[in-house]
């Protein structure tokens, strides 16, 4: 009961329907995921929900009527096999969102100093009920904030980007919160057809927002309006920093995770879907400018985190590149914001034939790097369990 | 409210005495509140420049060199002179030719700082008649007039540049190299040359594609106030190249908005609007009209040449900067296209179209860029003929415009003379908004040989008062009693007039030009700001023959497509202009003209479109072509005097689909998409169109008759264009 309305919780306050994202409109806690618009069932995420004091009343009456005295049975009931993915599927999707939430973020641990913060990913073999297991941290990414001047001289982009307001309104308010259907549209996915691919993707952006929040904590940046009162955002600076932006992070692990799923359920086929995926994520995020509540520096770090992290999700799933293929990888990355000036972003800029790549600005500034494999990514049983039948859902149905 | 007079302003000094009245206003009084107040400068030097047309009667040949350039200084127009005889039919006896230098202007802004009013003037008394406007000097002004050969106008125009833009190093030659196309052949080829805003150049509607290759059809593109490269083509601006566009269309796997940045076409580190960014832009959906064809058709015989004007001459539709930098443009692609021909070794004809429009000037096709139109298309002609003898068909070069969009804008009047020497007097209740934070400009003209000119404004709620001493050399300003600094002025009253002798059926006018400062500053300031509500201009003079008019023209002060200019149109406020039809006004939308108001619609035409080869272009409200669009521009019914009629419109084509579907389809900015555009700017292109397709030597659609009024329509239209399976399609 209490976890329902929690803070943050999966499916809290503001979760069915999923506007106001992580801490937008409609305040903390307004969390659309596993359970939002497009998810599980496309309503509570599962819940079993509550009897009515007079059907509850009705019940006890029912049951005095036909119970009878208590004869005890003669086994026990078979116990589950403890421990065991297998049992994911008896539990609620909104239980599972919780489950592997935890999965995922209890094995990402974080680093800072000054300015500079950075993810790591934590590696966890062994260990029993009473024996801690082995752990080792490798980085996983990490983002640097850009000095003041430069946030100054992206102010003036800011101020131009927002000659789009006019054309681009429609999508920034339809775009607050997790903007899924955007994603849905290219994908064809359907929420009764599709709903273990949708419970993944509303994972990822969980995942996604948690993260995006700790790294906006420790960068402490301030939104575009703080720096000049011309900007005027069209819709309510959320109360969070602005750099990385959250939207970028969870645009990009959605098309990230979306890209792989398909790729190894063997429906990427069609020429153009990985690029309009991106495309999507890239026009969720610059439509963030144009409204007035991020600079293109914070799209970077996004872009950036949200790219590797999909990666990582999937790695940690146990996705494949193709149908029986090799397991994808991860590759470490870095946002360096120093220097990022009034460079704009742009996708190609440091994203080419799926992977990031260095990118040094006009003016010499290094502002993404790629760096190693990330080693050590063990495949986790749950995240495989909800994986493996998102992948499912999209063969098609053997020749008779 | 204080006591605002008018005085005799100083002369402004050789350096402003060939300056166009619209740029010595901005220079000397509208600084603080004109574009370089309201556009963000990015350098101290930004709007430092002013370009210089020279409009030239010669009669001397001058050799060209091999490439057809002249080896003057920097120069944006070739030099271009020829002789003629007067023995052609229904051509100019003179020789006119058209030139255009760029300089820089610091010299002039100082001499603002030093000119103003003096307190002699303030107190100078004036003669009672509008000096040289009497009959005697009348009648001598027009006799030297008439005997002039050589018209060495030479107008300097302020130009809205920036520092960036302009090219210091020497100009290296164009270069075109062929693609070798094996449909670009003689006889079904065509250049398409597009003057506009907003074009992106690597739509895949301006491509072609071949399985996985790509190329484009655009072989030159010039951005007007594009940073300027350190080795530059053009003197201002930036230049893009066929391989340059062919690089980015090629490059299908970077997004289109990466691209657009790649060329620098799309930058929000730059000051200003944005246009090529947006979802609808004016230029690219014109030239798609125009030019546009799905990319798997392959039509590489028809080629584009692309002028992107400054933002900043766009932006203020009062056309005040615009003439020029149109000519520049013009020049431009007919220059090009030379070079192509000459490299592709035979003639290919050249179709232009300019979707731009202004209110004013003297719509007689003698205006300075009406002049300069019809001589660098003669000249081009000319030259195409002397170099390709044999193929005179194809030497051809056209340029097309809308009629404009002010019928219904209240923006016209005139006044007849109703027998020979009448003396005419016109009222013109000229409205001024409140909260107007751009200038107002009305232009009165009437024949140069007009006498006894007098001129008279009333405030709104003020007494007549009485121009006097206005003259050829002497503008008058309207300032507050006791302050002569220049920025305390709040209008300014010049009379100008065409010179020379005019080519047989027109008629040579003069114009009384009245500017308005804004009604509202748009930042804090001490400056008096011009009263709003109804500014009464009575203007009396003698026409020397019956039929002869004095007309008055209110110039655009709208917001173009994409841009967010605050100005609020002024218009005629006249009682007896009625709006609706029927006897309470209750009826539908009035679109004829009332015999006892001065105020019109027809005449309302766009007023840089009437010269001797440009083919008007009206709209036309859904597809029989028996109702103009409700805003379409008319030419006007009644001659000016004998034999001198506004230019009719040629034909017309769609503006609006139906009477509420507005606009008609064509491409958003970016690749695939559409978007809906109306105004007679969308009617041009299809005209332009139309005669690309026949050079092209493919099927023309048919066209349809004209059952609407032939001053907005023509005599034949344009059918409907037709859409099929979501791409625009030519007829089959």
């Amino acid at each position: 009961m209490s976890i329902d309305g929690g803070v943050g919780g999966v499916g809290g306050v503001g979760g069915v329907g999923g506007v106001g994202g992580v801490g937008g409109v409609g305040g903390v806690g307004g969390v659309g995921g596993v359970g939002g618009v497009g998810g599980v069932g496309g309503g509570d995420g599962g819940r079993a929900g509550s009897y009515s004091g007079g059907l509850a009343g009705a019940m006890i009456i029912a049951r005095d009527g036909i119970v009878g005295s208590y004869d005890p049975p003669a086994q026990p009931a078979p116990p589950f096999d403890p421990n065991n993915a297998e049992n994911m599927k008896e539990w609620a999707p909104w239980v599972r969102g919780l489950i592997l939430e935890e999965v995922v973020l209890s094995q990402i641990g974080y680093g800072a100093d000054g300015g500079h913060a950075g993810l790591f990913h934590l590696d966890v073999t062994g260990g029993t009920a009473t024996q801690a297991p082995q752990c080792a941290y490798h980085p996983l990414a990490d983002v640097k904030r850009p000095e003041a001047d430069d946030f100054l001289k992206q102010t003036k982009l800011v101020y131009n980007y927002a000659d789009l307001r006019g054309d681009r309104a429609a999508e920034i308010l339809n775009q607050v919160g997790f903007p899924t259907v955007f994603f849905a549209t290219i994908a064809s996915l359907h929420p009764a057809r599709n709903k273990y691919s949708l419970e993944f993707v509303g994972l990822a952006q969980i995942v996604a927002a948690k993260t995006a929040m700790q790294i906006k904590q420790v960068l402490a940046c301030k939104r575009p309006d703080r720096f000049s009162a011309q900007i005027q955002p069209m819709i309510p600076t959320p109360g969070h920093g602005a750099l990385p932006s959250a939207h970028a992070v969870e645009a990009f692990i959605v098309a990230k995770v979306l890209i792989n799923l398909l790729a190894e359920a063997e429906v990427n086929n069609l020429p153009l879907l990985n690029e309009m995926l991106l495309k999507q994520a890239s026009r969720i995020a610059i439509n963030r400018h144009v409204a007035g509540v991020h600079f293109p520096a914070d799209t970077y770090a996004g872009a950036v985190m949200g790219l590797t992290l999909g990666d990582y999700l999937c790695q940690r799933a146990g996705a494949k590149t193709k149908k029986n293929g090799p397991a994808v990888k991860t590759t470490g990355a870095s946002f360096d914001g120093v220097g990022i000036g009034n460079t704009d972003f742009a996708l190609s800029y440091f994203y080419d034939k799926g992977k990031i790549e260095t990118y040094k600005t006009p003016d010499g500034a290094e502002i993404v790097k790629a760096n190693k494999a990330v080693p050590d990514i063990q495949k986790s049983p749950l995240l495989n369990w909800l994986w493996s039948r998102a992948v499912g859902e999209w063969k098609d149905a053997e020749p008779a | 409210m204080s006591q605002f007079i008018w005085n005799a302003e100083t002369p402004g000094g050789k350096d402003l005495d060939d300056f166009d009245p619209y740029s010595v206003w901005s220079l000397r009084y509208a600084a603080d509140f004109d574009f370089a107040a309201m556009a963000e400068k990015d350098n101290k030097d930004d709007f430092k420049y002013d370009i210089v047309v020279y409009a030239d009667a010669q009669t001397e040949v001058e050799k060209l060199d091999e490439n057809g350039r002249s080896k003057k200084a920097i120069d944006v127009v070739k030099e271009r002179s020829t002789t003629r005889t007067a023995d052609t039919p229904n051509e100019s006896p003179q020789t006119v030719s058209t030139r255009i230098f760029l300089e820089p202007t610091s010299e002039t802004e100082a001499t603002i700082e030093e000119t103003g009013l003096t307190k002699e003037n303030a107190r100078r008394k004036a003669p009672a008649n509008l000096g040289d406007q009497d009959a005697k000097s009348v009648d001598a002004q027009e006799k030297k007039e008439q005997q002039r050969k050589k018209v060495r106008d030479k107008i300097r125009y302020r130009a809205p540049l920036r520092e960036s833009s302009i090219c210091k190093a020497k100009l290296t030659d164009p270069n075109y190299v062929s693609g070798n196309y094996p449909k670009l052949k003689p006889g079904c080829s065509a250049i398409i040359g597009i003057v506009d805003d907003g074009i992106n150049l690597i739509n895949d509607r301006f491509s072609c594609q071949h399985g996985a290759h790509w190329h484009s059809r655009v072989d030159f593109g010039w951005v007007m106030d594009g940073k300027a490269q350190p080795k530059s083509t053009v003197a201002f601006g930036r230049e893009y190249t066929r391989d340059q566009l062919d690089l980015q269309v090629q490059a299908r796997d970077i997004p289109e908005r990466d691209r657009l940045m790649a060329l620098d076409l799309v930058n929000f580190a730059r000051t200003g609007q944005q246009t090529v960014s947006r979802m609808l832009s004016h230029g690219t959906h014109v030239a798609d009209l125009a030019a546009g064809f799905d990319p798997q058709d392959n039509r590489e015989n028809a080629r584009i040449l692309a002028v992107q004007l400054p933002a900043l001459v766009t932006m203020d539709t009062s056309g005040a900067w615009l003439a020029p930098f149109a000519l520049a443009g013009i020049s431009y692609i007919l220059d090009r296209a030379f070079l192509m021909s000459k490299i592709e070794d035979f003639a290919i004809p050249v179709v232009i179209n300019f979707s731009y429009g202004i209110s004013g000037g003297p719509h007689n096709g003698q205006s300075v860029v009406e002049r300069g139109i019809d001589t660098l298309l003669r000249a081009h002609e000319e030259r195409m003929l002397d170099t390709f003898p044999n193929q005179p068909r194809f030497c051809t070069a056209e340029l097309v415009m809308p009629t404009g969009n002010r019928f219904l804008d209240r923006a016209h009047a005139e006044k007849c003379a109703d027998a020979k020497n009448a003396e005419v007097t016109i009222d013109l209740p000229w409205r001024v908004q409140p909260s107007d934070v751009t200038a107002n400009f009305l232009e009165i003209w009437m024949p140069r040989a007009a006498k006894n000119v007098k001129v008279w404004v009333a405030l709104p709620d003020g007494p007549k008062v009485q121009l006097k001493d206005l003259n050829f050399q002497t503008g008058l300003v309207l300032h507050p009693d006791g302050q002569t600094n220049p920025n305390c002025v709040i209008a300014r009253a010049t009379i100008d007039r065409q010179r020379g002798r005019m080519p047989s059926g027109t008629q040579p006018k003069k114009r009384v030009l009245l500017a308005i400062v804004p009604t509202q500053l748009p930042y804090p300031s001490t400056r008096p700001v011009a009263p709003s509500g109804i500014w009464t201009i009575t203007v009396t003079a003698k026409l020397p023959e019956a039929g002869q008019k004095i007309e008055a023209w209110i110039q655009r002060d709208d917001e173009p497509i994409g841009y967010k200019r605050p100005g609020r149109p002024s218009y005629f406020d006249d009682p007896d202009y009625r709006r609706f039809d029927g006897p309470d006004q209750q009826g539908d939308v009035k679109l004829t003209d009332d015999p006892n108001c001065v105020v019109k619609r027809y005449g309302a035409l766009n007023g840089m479109a009437t010269g001797q080869k440009t083919r008007i272009i009206g709209g036309y409200m859904g597809p029989p072509a028996a109702h103009a669009a409700l805003y379409a521009g008319a030419a006007d019914k009644s001659t000016n005097g004998a034999n001198h009629r506004m230019r009719y419109p040629c034909a017309s084509a769609q503006s609006d689909t139906s009477r509420v579907l507005s606009g008609t389809l064509g491409s958003g900015t970016r690749s695939g998409s559409v978007s809906v555009l109306n105004g007679t700017s969308v009617a041009a292109p299809q005209m332009a169109r139309y005669l690309v397709l026949g050079k092209l030597g493919l099927p023309l659609p048919q066209t349809v008759q004209v059952a609407g009024p032939v001053e907005q329509l023509g005599t034949q239209a344009l059918p409907q264009p037709a859409w099929h399976r979501g791409t625009r399609r030519d007829p089959r």
